[in-house]
């Protein structure tokens, strides 16, 4: 295979896959806890443009922006119906934030099941990009531009700000940070909000290249989960690096042995990995 | 003049000048027989009931063997929670294992059902034996994980190699168990044996965690640490555990195989039966084997009754239902009857523990 | 008995243990004291087995158990008692015993009703038998010291460390504690190693101290040369300025 192609796909491939891990890393990270209602933040986001698009019948840019409403919603609501009550009995939380994943899921099959044809028409760049013998959908690289640019601010605001400070004092030691009287409802709440956007900036911008449907959460998710897990739970250094990792599998497998077997073979790598360092590749001390 | 007078532990009747009193504290029940004999009857009461009031047996019959198969599955990961101290979150990966090991068997070698539920339990065996050292390596979150992971990882196999597993239209022309021509008859004779291996995982988890090795276990649960330093070989109970537990979840797979006449593995590597499962674990009550196979059968029957009644919201109702449990019922069912009796040990199932001192 | 040699043990950049080596004779009675953080609970942990030491070796009655697992250690011989008491509080203090006996008996050689009624014997030496069947979480601290003794007993050790039996304790109970400590001593035969911040009390039971300071050794005798010892002076004054 050609080495260009495999590079600029394992760059395309690993800031997509960050972008779509960033926020559950952040929540790992922050909250010590494993968001898995995360993947409707995908479904709320895509459908949440449509709504305001098609049935409240406002302008496609306005509606892209009114999207964000519902999904910092969700995120806030996640945290405070699910995850606060069961905060002491983790199985529980685990088990009923599945739940409310699939309720989302389902509501939203029942009112624009697939045949609905739900589309948005983000595409920015047309065509493919030709850089030196790879050829790669305008869109993807547009998709991962911008996912990258999220990275970059969301480390400047961990690094920079005062919140950003004290969500990382949250994640190295929350006990010390209980005692200096650190408000953790405000901050989870925030922490699940500012987590809430990457999934939806990123599925709106690869909404015309992916084909979006009410079950599309979960393979999105999947490679959230991976990343994140392989990084090692809410270490924004180790999710970087396991991101383009996956994304070099993928990019290898998926062109050079079989496209089908491209998530296969990150899940079995990832598997692997964590038999050999069972917490991931960085040690999830604290976010950054 | 009646009065109904309500007592602690006993409901009196004054009717007129009598008394009737009934014993309703728990405690004095010959419990374990009344729940053998309900759960017994249970196809051939309402059998009769849905026949006097016209209504078509066989869906209430194959809700009540969903029950049973959920109970299959939920009571060695019980068991499992409890010896290995980790809550494993890849259940339905082991449905899977064992239902495609039959299926294959079958469809494509003839195998006599004897033969493939020894194989798919043994074949669950080893699969749980090689994943084994994950419940000595990881724990806590992480060991969610990776049993989260697990389903997927076979469900991108079943559809890279559809050939063989043929992804959702699953592996046709598996042998069926029953096959006498009377729908009914088949429905409670599956009914039937699903009930006995049922009970019969029933009592062996009931026995083991009466055991020495049971009560190792509880320790476990707590605190693995706790019990290596008083001599307890907790590296080898957790493999044992984890290894038997899996062959036993894999049977529940073998039934639906040849339960169905075909098994479909995307139909259960899904999230949604994950849900189910779990639920059915901790609404039982918490490490509860008994309330277990109470909480399967609410669940079904709720499953049955919204899928009925709701048509395309069916899902929606059923998960927000569960959710609402949840809330609702912290000790599970089975907490809903069962005093405070420190005597015996209740496991505690939590997912995070106490790190290192 | 027990020898250390040249044991020592890292975390992170913290020497917790730094190249301690000591012996212990069977029937000895050891205190084992320091200023916080001085590496007296890693130095527990390490011969328990909770973990493995960097660089050295232990042995035990003549056989190098350096890498051991901590269950077997447990069958050897050697109990210990956590800082923290670390109890399973979902369980009754007779169970907390239970499964000691248990253990120890590989879950193989002896049955639940024997356990049971070994159990009892050793909660009924520490005045317990009336809790039996009470939650641990249900139980005061100084119940709980007591309980994890009994515990510890209840391994039939032939050595037992002890890690700060007195904490939180009133001065009438620490007496009792301490009198009761070396009552077992004399009545299973035992060898202690203890360690102890309430210096007044283990000073009066133990024949002999060994004092850690940042991870080193840095005396070992009788208790009333300890006391006169300028190292030992400097460490605890050292402590006490910051
Ligand atoms: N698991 C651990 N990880 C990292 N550092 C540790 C760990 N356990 C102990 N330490 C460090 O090792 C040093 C010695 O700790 P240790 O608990 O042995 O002290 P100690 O003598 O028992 O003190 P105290 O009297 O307070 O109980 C301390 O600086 C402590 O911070
Ligand atoms: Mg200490």
């Amino acid at each position: 295979m050609d080495p260009t192609i495999a590079l600029v796909y394992t760059f395309v491939f690993g800031s997509l896959y960050l972008g779509m891990a960033l926020g559950f890393t952040i929540i790992a990270g922050v909250l010590r806890i494993f968001n898995l209602a995360y993947g409707a933040l995908f479904l709320v986001a895509a459908y949440s443009v449509w709504f305001f698009w098609k049935d409240v019948g406002l302008t496609f840019g306005i509606s892209l922006i009114l999207a964000f409403i519902p999904v910092a919603a969700f995120a806030a609501f996640t945290y405070l119906a699910v995850v606060r009550p069961f905060i002491r009995t983790e199985d529980y939380m685990l088990a009923a934030l599945i739940c409310v994943f699939i309720i989302v899921e389902e509501i939203i099959n029942y009112f624009y099941p697939e045949i609905v044809g739900v589309y948005l028409p983000t595409k920015v760049a047309e065509g493919t990009v030709k850089i030196g013998t790879a050829s790669v959908p305008g869109q993807m690289l547009f998709a991962a531009a911008v996912s990258l640019t999220m990275i970059v601010i969301y480390l400047l605001f961990f690094i920079k700000t005062k919140t950003g400070l004290i969500m990382r004092a949250i994640s190295q030691d929350p006990y010390a940070s209980k005692i200096v009287g650190v408000n953790f409802d405000k901050m989870f709440v925030i922490s699940m909000v500012i987590a809430s956007i990457p999934p939806a900036m990123i599925i709106i911008l690869i909404a015309p290249v992916w084909a979006l449907d009410p079950f599309v959460g979960w393979s999105l998710f999947s490679y959230a989960i991976i990343v994140t897990v392989l990084g090692g739970l809410g270490n924004l250094k180790g999710t970087i690096i396991a991101a383009y990792i996956i994304g070099f599998i993928n990019a290898t497998v998926g062109f050079l042995i079989d496209p089908r077997m491209m998530l296969f073979s990150s899940l079995v790598i990832t598997v692997a990995v964590l038999v050999v360092k069972p917490k991931g590749l960085a040690r999830a001390e604290s976010i950054w | 003049m009646v009065r109904l007078e309500p007592r602690r532990g006993r409901l009196i009747l004054h009717l007129a000048r009598r008394k009737f009193d009934w014993v309703i504290e728990t405690r004095y029940w010959r419990n374990p027989t009344i729940g053998f004999l309900i759960w017994l009857l249970l196809p051939i009461v309402i059998y009769y009931f849905a026949s006097l009031i016209g209504l078509k047996p066989v869906a209430l019959l194959s809700t009540l063997i969903s029950a049973n198969i959920l109970a299959m599955i939920c009571i060695p990961l019980t068991l499992q929670i409890i010896g290995t101290g980790r809550v494993n979150f890849g259940p339905h990966f082991f449905v899977a294992i064992g239902g495609y090991v039959a299926a294959l068997l079958s469809k494509n070698f003839d195998v006599h059902p004897a033969l493939t539920l020894f194989t798919a339990f043994a074949f669950g065996c080893l699969i749980g034996l090689a994943l084994s050292p994950i419940t000595i390596i990881s724990k806590g979150l992480y060991f969610v994980l990776i049993t989260l992971l697990l389903p997927f990882i076979l469900w991108e196999f079943v559809y890279w190699r559809s050939d063989i597993f043929g992804a959702e239209t699953g592996i046709p022309g598996v042998e069926l168990l029953f096959w006498t021509g009377d729908l009914i008859t088949d429905l409670m004779y599956y009914f039937y044996l699903s009930f006995i291996i049922t009970f019969v995982l029933l009592l062996i988890s009931d026995r083991v965690l009466r055991s020495r090795y049971g009560f190792l276990m509880g320790v476990i649960n707590e605190d693995e640490e706790i019990a290596a330093t008083y001599g307890t070989n907790v590296n080898r109970i957790k493999i044992i555990t984890f290894t038997l537990t899996s062959g036993a979840i894999a049977i529940a797979g073998w039934f639906l195989a040849h339960y169905q006449g075909s098994f479909t593995g995307p139909a259960w590597l899904t999230p949604a039966f994950l849900v189910i499962i779990l639920l059915t674990t901790t609404l039982g009550g918490k490490g509860a084997i008994y309330g277990i196979v109470i909480s399967s059968y609410v669940i079904a029957i709720l499953r049955e009754v919204t899928r009925t009644t709701l048509g395309e919201f069916s899902t929606v109702a059923l998960f927000t239902i569960l959710l609402i449990f949840l809330y609702l019922l912290p000790e599970g069912f089975w907490g809903l009857y069962r005093k405070k009796r420190y005597r015996e040990y209740a496991p505690s199932i939590r997912i995070r523990r106490r790190e290192v001192t | 008995m027990l020898k250390v040699e040249n044991l020592t043990k890292r975390f992170g950049g913290i020497i917790a243990v730094n190249d301690v080596s000591f012996e212990i004779e069977k029937g000895e009675i050891v205190g084992l004291i320091g200023p916080n953080g001085a590496g007296k609970s890693t130095l527990i942990n390490l011969i328990s087995g909770f973990y493995k030491p960097d660089k050295g070796k232990i042995v035990f009655e003549g056989k190098d158990i350096t890498k051991i697992e901590m269950f077997k250690r447990a069958k050897l011989g050697i109990a210990r008692t956590f800082q923290n008491s670390r109890i399973v509080s979902n369980m009754t203090a007779l169970m907390n015993v239970l499964y000691a006996i248990i253990g120890r008996e590989n879950g193989e050689n002896i049955s639940l009703h024997e356990a049971y009624v070994e159990s009892i014997y050793y909660l009924d030496l520490f005045g317990l038998l009336k809790k039996r069947d009470i939650l641990a979480s249900d139980l005061p601290i100084y119940e709980l010291r007591l309980l994890e003794l009994a515990r510890a007993l209840a391994l039939r050790p032939k050595i037992l460390l002890i890690d700060e039996a007195l904490a939180g304790l009133n001065p009438v109970e620490a007496e009792n504690v301490s009198k009761l400590i070396n009552r077992i001593k004399e009545e299973f035969n035992l060898t202690i190693i203890w360690v102890e911040h309430v210096l007044k009390v283990l000073m009066r039971s133990v024949e002999r101290v060994l004092v850690m300071h940042y991870g080193k050794l840095i005396a070992d005798s009788t208790p009333a040369e300890v006391v006169r010892n300028q190292q030992v002076i400097d460490a605890y004054i050292g402590e006490e300025a910051v």
